[in-house]
């Protein structure tokens, strides 16, 4: 030990004294100090995003430390001592374990000055303390482990290759070990010709161990990417370099002797195997990318190819209530009791449940094992006898899995909305549904119940959760909702203003007079839509500001499950703590018209589109916020991508003409409010009665309210 | 054979297809032993097996009842000085040393760091950094390094590149002064050096022992075969090539030269022959017949 000791300390001092690693200590802090300073209302109101924005750093820092280690291996060989110090009893070794831990030593160093950094501008933000926390274990996974790993890297070249290539390998491994690694497998699956892309797209996750994409911003609902699988796969890594150096150091130290050896490979063996043990668990979902700009593309796949539900939607029966133990820690496991009554005589009931989720068994009210089949998004219970009209039972349905790329439920945070089957339901739907119109995307199917159901849940996950229902006690809920229950959990906040409870990401910071706009101008928006066409806005007291994830066209940012809303988080702009209220009458409107029958026609957004326009006409700056000729320009812009596919161009032609008209009869009749109102009135209550409302109803519409 | 003799046997050692030691053997008694040949004759491949440094292949390799077969047991009684030599530029000599004596297990460091830094006569430069030392003084370092921790060992391979006929003289009575309490190897190129110095010398070439014994069982390996004759500046310039030219000296009557030859000189008288000459007689008749 003495030994070590001693020559960790002159490690430490040579490290210390060395010019090249204060510069780059310098520079990286200076990176940052000149980032925030440019970014000032980033430090103050996004403050996360000061710290993912160190992504670039990242990027360059591990080049700089695999650098590190490689030099502070070659020193000796550079200073021509190497022979003396490995010809020396345990020279070798205690010099390699003395390098390890001043390497360790270096990054602690960094890693120290850079946490100092970050928490300095939170404490000019005001940030939650939970952040603190949370940052901390950001800097761990994404500086501190990473640059010891690309140190031990270093070290384990230049021990191992003596000639020149070590330099090009560095490179090369620079670029593997980064988010430009996808350049790698970018090509690779161009040689497999896709084949293997999946596995491909696996490696490259596996293999980077710094941010998976250097330009991703700050996700506020999801929070810093921190599951428990980026921690195995780093301390995989860690474990396994620090047993190869080891090794070597044994092996060369000890050349004829095998204790040593098989007593590092034993010890090594569990911790690697611990690792590997970790790492080959159940995937959970991860957010590797921004799945809010860009649709999950493993939902797209899946619903191109899996367009219709498996079984027929029978409506034989209704869901009570529910008792669920819900655990989201990894991957989703739930057993829930679910009380049901027939309404007509069957011998099977089909639910719906997301494909993620593999049902594990069902029993009965008498603990018996009931038979089942599973396809896709449903599965369909089979009884040995007819369940006869008005009979209520329960059955107990064990399930586990992934949720989706859009609605994920890990350790890290969850985002299950009502509307997405996470929950079995009674009947048969897609979770998603596979939209090839004009703007070909996918879309979640609004799964709204709209039945009274009594709900219980007990939770094990990231805490805090904000969910519809009521807290009974620390991990316990309950509560009756007629359109499901949401659960959002992780880094989130509660602000209570007046009757209304607001929900948001604890890193939206400084956000409390936009809050308060959101309360104020939400229910003048309401107000003014119930004056206008004659309905109530029902959306309950509870607002779920979250990461919606957002469609290229179609931006759905407000879900209205009567008892609750989730409204999408962008609305809240916290740079100017004010909220987007421009957006919100459209919003507020799709939420009441869109339904699951009505739900893939784009004609049913163009009633908000309307709306907007005309709300934003009499109320705020049209020339800012003109939405309707907005789209126009977005689907002629459309058209010209897709000029070559001419079914495509009539059909956009068509909406483009529609639209244009809606825009035209607004505008000369904006004088008359009555009778604009009186038109979109109309339209409005004919979409609600007729879910077969098209684009050619809406011209008859049109065209009757002209002549009038 | 003494329970203090260094025994090899069969040394062999492989780079690649390339044998760099071919079947070396060899017996070293205490006291300074000398490892003499051309330049890429194996000599620092040699010390560097020595050394702990290279593996290899051999049928006996140890010192007394240490075996290279446990490196770490040669280590603990080893110094090692090797060719190309320096230590981190910006320490300075006391801490540098005292480093080293902390990594050899020395019970009293800065004891045993005077005492190493008196040895060598650098105890006025103690506080220098080893980046403003001459090569004079950086090769007493590094004897100084090497003999911490009294090794009976000491490897010193080509200790006098590139001093100054002082600086060398100096060094070679250090050596001769520690070669009472351990075995010195020394590796040279340099004669002078080993005839000064060694009691036993083995010639290499080619990976291969050429010979091996005390200085004057070599020196008679040359005997008969040293021719002196005194030429003409004529004569001198007409010398068939043929001739092996040890050494030649311009006097007031023309060149004396020196000369390595089987067959009787015409005008030449034999000389005592000197190490230099068993060398390069060895190097020339072996030598060659090993290439």
């Amino acid at each position: 030990m003495r030994r070590i000791w001693n020559c960790y300390c002159l490690e430490v001092r040579l490290l210390m004294t060395n010019l090249i690693y204060w510069a780059a200590n310098l520079i990286g802090i200076a990176y940052m100090i000149v980032s925030m300073a440019v970014n000032k209302n980033s430090v103050l109101y996004e403050p996360c995003q000061t710290l993912t924005s160190s992504a670039y750093l990242v990027f360059a820092g591990i080049f700089a430390f695999m650098v590190l280690g490689f030099y502070m291996v070659r020193i000796e060989k550079a200073n021509y001592c190497d022979e003396i110090f490995y010809s020396l009893p345990k020279g070798f070794s205690s010099k390699i374990i003395s390098k390890i831990l001043a390497l360790i030593t270096g990054v602690i160093v960094f890693t120290l000055l850079f946490t100092i950094e970050i928490y300095i501008s939170y404490a000019i933000a005001k940030v939650e303390p939970i952040i603190y926390w949370k940052s901390f274990l950001y800097i761990i996974l994404y500086l501190t482990i990473p640059f010891i790993i690309c140190g031990f890297i270093g070290m384990l070249l230049a021990l191992t290759i003596k000639s020149r290539a070590s330099y090009s390998l560095m490179i090369i491994l620079w670029i593997l070990l980064t988010s430009s690694n996808e350049l790698i497998f970018d090509v690779l699956g161009g040689i497999t010709r896709g084949r293997g892309t999946k596995l491909l797209e696996k490696m490259a996750f596996f293999f980077n161990i710094g941010q998976t994409d250097i330009s991703l911003s700050y996700q506020n609902t999801y929070g810093f990417p921190l599951e428990m699988q980026r921690w195995y796969i780093k301390f995989f890594m860690l474990s396994l370099l620090l047993f190869v150096i080891l090794f070597l150091v044994v092996s060369k130290n000890y050349n004829k002797t095998k204790k040593p050896k098989i007593l590092i490979t034993i010890i090594f063996s569990f911790i690697i195997g611990f690792n590997v043990y970790g790492f080959m668990l159940p995937t959970q979902v991860l957010k590797t990318n921004d799945v809010s700009e860009n649709p999950g593309w493993d939902e797209r796949d899946y619903y191109i190819q899996n367009r219709e539900a498996n079984y027929a939607n029978e409506h034989n029966f209704n869901i009570k209530a529910y008792d669920i133990k819900l655990s989201t820690i990894h991957q989703i496991k739930s057993e829930t009791k679910i009380d049901y009554i027939i309404t007509e005589e069957t011998d099977n009931l089909v639910f719906t449940l997301f494909h993620g989720f593999r049902v594990k068994e069902i029993k009965n009210s008498r603990n018996e094992y009931l038979d089942f089949e599973q396809k896709g998004d449903q599965f369909k219970i089979k009884f040995n006898s007819k369940l006869s009209k008005d009979q209520e039972d329960y059955i107990i349905v064990k399930y586990e899995g992934n949720s989706s790329a859009y609605y994920f439920a890990n350790e890290q945070s969850v985002f299950l909305p009502a509307d997405f089957p996470w929950l079995p339901i009674e009947g048969s739907y897609n979770a998603f549904t596979f939209v090839d119109t004009f703007s070909t995307t996918i879309l979640t199917t609004p799964l709204n119940r709209n039945k009274e159901t009594k709900y219980k849940l007990q939770y094990k996950g990231p805490k805090t959760l904000c969910t519809n229902l009521n807290k009974v006690n620390k991990d316990t809920w309950e509560g009756t909702a007629n359109n499901g229950v949401t659960l959002v959990g992780g880094m989130m906040k509660e602000k209570k203003i007046g009757e209304d409870t607001i929900y948001y990401p604890v890193s939206i910071n400084n956000i409390d007079k936009a809050l308060n706009e959101y309360i104020e101008e939400g229910q003048n928006i309401r107000k003014q839509i119930e004056k206008d066409l004659e309905y109530k806005v029902d959306n309950g007291n509870k607002h779920f500001f979250v990461d919606i994830p957002k469609d290229y066209f179609l931006s759905v940012n407000l879900l209205n499950f009567k008892d609750h809303i989730i409204i999408d988080e962008s609305y809240l702009n916290n740079v100017h703590n004010k909220i987007s209220k421009e957006y919100l009458p459209r919003q507020i409107i799709n939420s009441d018209v869109i339904n699951i029958e009505n739900y893939s026609k784009d004609i049913t957004y163009l009633l908000g589109y309307a709306y907007e326009y005309w709300y934003n006409l009499r109320f705020t700056n049209i020339e800012i916020y003109n939405i309707l000729e907005d789209n126009i320009e977005n689907l002629k812009q459309l058209m010209e991508w897709d000029k070559e596919d001419l079914n495509k161009c009539k059909q956009i032609e068509k909406e483009i003409r529609i639209r244009e008209s809606v825009k035209d009869y607004i505008d000369k009749n904006k004088d008359d409010e009555k009778k604009v109102n009186n038109f979109l009135k109309k339209w409005f209550r004919e979409m609600k009665d007729n879910s077969n409302f098209t684009s050619d109803n809406l011209e008859v519409l049109l065209n009757e309210e002209e002549s009038r | 054979m003494s329970m203090n003799n260094i025994v090899i046997k069969n040394l062999n050692k492989y780079y690649g297809d390339f044998k760099a030691l071919s079947n070396i053997s060899l017996e070293i008694k205490p006291g300074i032993f000398g490892l003499l040949g051309p330049n890429g004759a194996g000599k620092t491949t040699l010390i560097r097996i020595l050394a702990t440094l290279l593996p290899c292949e051999y049928e006996e390799m140890r010192f007394g009842e240490l075996n290279w077969r446990d490196g770490e047991s040669i280590r603990e009684i080893l110094g090692y000085l090797p060719q190309k030599f320096s230590m981190y530029k910006n320490l300075s000599v006391e801490d540098a040393l005292e480093h080293i004596a902390v990594l050899k297990g020395t019970s009293n460091v800065d004891e045993e760091v005077n005492r190493c830094l008196y040895r060598v006569n650098l105890a006025g430069e103690r506080k220098k950094k080893i980046k403003a030392l001459s090569g004079g003084m950086l090769r007493r370092f590094g004897i100084a390094q090497a003999i911490i921790g009294n090794p009976k060992l000491i490897i010193v391979d080509e200790p006098t590149t590139g001093l100054d006929p002082e600086e060398r003289i100096k060094f070679r009575n250090l050596l001769k002064d520690l070669s009472r309490d351990a075995t010195i190897i020394i590796s040279t190129h340099i004669v002078e050096d080993i005839e000064a110095i060694c009691q036993e010398v083995a010639i290499l070439d080619k990976g291969q022992v050429l010979i091996t014994g005390t200085i004057p069982e070599l020196k008679r390996t040359a005997e008969n075969k040293v021719w002196k004759v005194k030429l003409s500046e004529d004569e001198y310039r007409n010398m068939p090539s043929s001739l092996e030219t040890i050494r030649s000296t311009y006097t007031d009557d023309g060149y004396e030269i020196r000369l390595l030859s089987e067959n009787t000189i015409k005008r030449g008288v034999k000389d005592e022959p000197t190490l230099e000459d068993c060398y390069l007689y060895t190097i020339k008749t072996k030598g060659h017949k090993v290439g």
